[in-house]
Parts: C-alpha cells; sequence; structure tokens
C-alpha cells in the first residue's frame, strides 16, 4: 500500500515537467553602445580558440557549416550563422562561449564587423 | 483357573506389532511420497550484484524485505591533479544516503549529495524477476524512477525564478540477468528530463543506455563494471560517457565498493549530465561506496 501511494505521489509528481530554457526564460539584452570590438585582439581569439584551431571543427579546409573560419573575410562572411548559433548555444561544440565573450561577438557583428 | 498369561498376551502382542507396522508403513509412504514428489519448484536467482547499485548506477538487486541501507558515497578529485592535492583525495564529495526495502521486489530511497545540494529520491519496482523451474523467467526487469532538487541558493536573485527550474527526473528499465555464480550482466535504457537547461539548443531531455558487469573473483569480491553510453541530448564535443570500473568487497553487513570513474556526481541526473572529464586521456578521480545493511523488520 505504501509503495503504491508513493508512485501515485511520484505520477502526479510528473506533472511538474518543464522545458525551460534560460535562455528564453531571461533574455539577456546587450548594450553595444561605444566602439566595435576589435576584430583582431578581441573576436579572432575568441573564434580562434573555440570554433578554429582550438576545436579543430572550423580550421583551414573544413567542410563544416560555414567552413573554415581562420580569417576576417570568412569569419565577416558567415557573421550571422556564427552569432546566431552563439547566441543559442548551439555552438561552440566545446566549452560554452562566457556572457561577455557572447557580448563580444554579438557587437561586432551589430557594428557591421569591421576588420579593425 | 488361572490364565496363563502366556496365551493372554499373544493376542496383544500380534495386535501391537500389526498396529506399529501398519503406522511404520503409513510413515513409509508418507516419506516416499516426500522423496517422489519431484515437481520442480520455482525458485528466484538472487545475489545477481552484491549491491543495489553496479557503481554509479541502479543495479537488478533489491534490498530484502523491511532492511534499511545507509549508504556513504565518496568521489575524490582527479587523480592527475598531483602529490599536492594528494592526487585527488584533497577534495572530497559524497552523498549519505538511505534506502529501504517495502517489498521483495519494492525499494525507495532518499539520498544529498554536497554537489548543486542536491537532494533526490527514487523508487525501484521489480515486475519480473529471474527465475528457475515452472514458469521461470531468463530475466529480470526492473523499473527506476527517480527525482533531484537542488537546494542551493539562486544564482541571480534580481529575476524570477521557478521553483520547478530546481527539479530533474530520471527513468530507467533494467534488463539484467545473471548468467553464472560469477557472471552477471545488465543492459539499462534510460533517460533524465531536465526541467531547466542554460541554452535554447540544449536538450531537456537526454537519452542513454548503461551497461553493469559483475564478475565475481572470490566469495568477498567481485569485479565490477559500470558505463552509460549517452545516446542524444547533451554536446559530445563537452560531455563523456561516464564509465567507472572497480571492486566490490563484502564484509559482513557491508559492502565496500572502491572504484575508479570519470564521473563526479553520485545521482543519475548528475554523473548522466555532467560528466566531462574523458577517462580515456587520464582524467580519473577514484571513489567508494560504503553499504552499510540493517535489518528493522525481520521475516516472519
Amino acid at each position: 500500500m505504501i509503495g503504491i501511494a508513493i508512485l501515485t505521489g511520484l505520477v502526479l509528481t510528473f506533472n511538474a515537467c518543464y522545458y525551460d530554457k534560460e535562455q528564453l526564460l531571461y533574455p539577456v539584452s546587450f548594450s553595444c553602445s561605444g566602439a566595435a570590438p576589435s576584430f583582431s585582439t578581441a573576436v579572432m581569439p575568441i573564434i580562434n580558440t573555440s570554433c578554429a584551431q582550438g576545436s579543430g571543427c572550423h580550421g583551414a579546409g573544413s567542410s563544416h557549416g560555414p567552413g573554415a573560419l581562420t580569417n576576417y573575410s570568412q569569419i565577416s562572411n558567415a557573421g550571422s550563422q556564427v552569432l546566431s548559433s552563439v547566441l543559442n548555444g548551439r555552438m561552440p561544440l566545446g566549452p560554452a562561449l562566457s556572457a561577455a565573450q557572447i557580448k563580444t561577438i554579438n557587437c561586432w557583428v551589430s557594428n557591421n564587423m569591421p576588420n579593425n | 483357573m488361572t490364565m496363563n498369561p502366556t496365551f493372554l498376551g499373544r493376542p496383544l502382542i500380534l495386535c501391537s506389532i500389526l498396529a506399529i507396522g501398519h503406522s511404520l508403513h503409513a510413515q513409509q509412504q508418507d516419506l516416499l511420497g516426500l522423496v517422489e514428489d519431484k515437481t520442480p519448484k520455482k525458485e528466484y536467482v538472487t545475489n545477481a550484484f552484491k549491491s543495489t547499485r553496479v557503481i554509479d548506477g541502479q543495479s537488478m538487486e533489491f534490498l530484502g524485505k523491511g532492511v534499511l541501507d545507509t549508504r556513504i558515497l565518496h568521489r575524490f578529485g582527479l587523480i592527475n591533479s598531483g602529490a599536492n592535492n594528494l592526487y585527488g583525495l584533497d577534495q572530497a564529495n559524497m552523498r549519505l544516503g538511505f534506502d529501504y526495502g517495502l517489498l521483495e521486489s519494492l525499494m525507495i530511497g532518499i539520498g544529498r549529495s554536497n554537489v548543486n545540494k542536491e537532494l533526490d529520491g527514487f523508487i525501484k519496482f521489480r515486475p519480473l524477476w529471474q527465475s528457475t523451474g515452472p514458469h521461470s523467467s531468463p530475466v529480470s526487469i526492473v523499473l527506476v524512477t527517480s527525482m533531484t532538487l537542488t537546494t542551493g541558493p539562486w544564482a541571480d536573485t534580481s529575476r524570477k525564478n521557478f521553483f520547478s527550474s530546481r527539479m530533474s527526473f530520471y527513468n530507467a528499465i533494467i534488463i539484467g540477468r545473471k548468467f553464472s555464480e560469477q557472471f552477471s550482466l545488465q543492459l539499462t535504457p534510460e533517460m533524465v528530463h531536465r526541467n531547466l537547461v542554460t541554452y535554447t539548443a540544449d536538450h531537456n531531455d537526454i537519452y542513454a543506455l548503461g551497461i553493469g558487469a559483475r564478475y565475481k573473483l572470490s566469495k568477498r569480491i567481485a569485479f565490477v563494471v559500470d558505463y552509460h553510453h549517452i545516446v542524444t541530448g547533451l554536446r559530445r564535443n563537452t560531455y563523456q560517457d561516464p564509465l567507472a570500473v572497480g571492486f566490490d568487497i563484502e564484509t559482513g553487513g557491508h559492502v565496500f565498493q572502491l572504484h575508479f570513474s570519470n564521473s563526479l556526481g553520485m545521482n543519475e541526473r548528475a554523473f548522466l549530465t555532467e560528466t566531462t572529464d574523458n577517462f580515456g586521456k587520464g582524467a580519473i578521480r577514484f571513489g567508494f561506496n560504503l553499504s552499510r545493511v540493517f535489518t528493522l523488520h525481520s521475516k516472519k
């Protein structure tokens, strides 16, 4: 009897199942006022570490998604794709980017991806 | 006229002999009946594993009815963290738990891990028990369902936090067989549901397949392997399949499980969804499970 009572309780508890995503539940709005982040000193190191050389997925000759992300033209061509993947957390496949790193990429793209 | 006692005694003795003979014959028949009753009886297979856990995950084994199992689990730091950390022993993570056998095939348990300050509770039920004899079953089938609850402070108190975000669930079907006195094997299709994940691309549901095996080396020592392959739901580049190998050592009412694994988690949600260390690259930690059983209600 005790078992049945507990089982019933647990079944009821399962009604507490949610499919929440923190990113949707608590959207973060970036303020990109001021100068655009530097491509060479801010953006490129992130892409290098998390997408190209560090992970090996988007290194030279890559055919994954937008392909190689090793120089300015490749990264700026794939800019919006990179941003959306980073924002929804689908990328990078390795350790997730920090909020500051996501903000850097976001503000660089929203400032028209300067080669600065 | 005096009666000859010998003459009188004869029928009495004869009657007695006949009565005893009849009684002996009846008893003989009863005994023969027992000997000849060769109807095979159903016998359940026990002791497939020494403990109710393979190492991390649940095993097909149950506690007896009325038995309380006090479980103390430890997972240390990475062995390759060096001598300065005493090869990981400086960092101890633990779970304290209590399991109880409600019926022969129904048990419950609760526990708390210091990692994430997480409470967990489970129910384990065995609808099919491996047995021999008539209507036997070649395998045991065990259903496990559990819930976890993180109890730590919210990361961000300025936003609206929901109690449901603290909860995760685990369900599994264990299909296991004790092949011989030495060898037992079980397969466990399992899933974890997390109410809250970080990114929109993250999956709330994770599906995995657990494989647990035990090989008995002696009466008191067994070699055990517990591996869980994450089928879908986690980033393959970040998360690893939890693997643990070790030895069960039985000493009276205690079972010590000494093992090496790449996972830190001590409940199903934790070790299935948070294992990032790569066993193959030497990211291994030492750990042990200590189990002590107490019989609270003996069988009548």
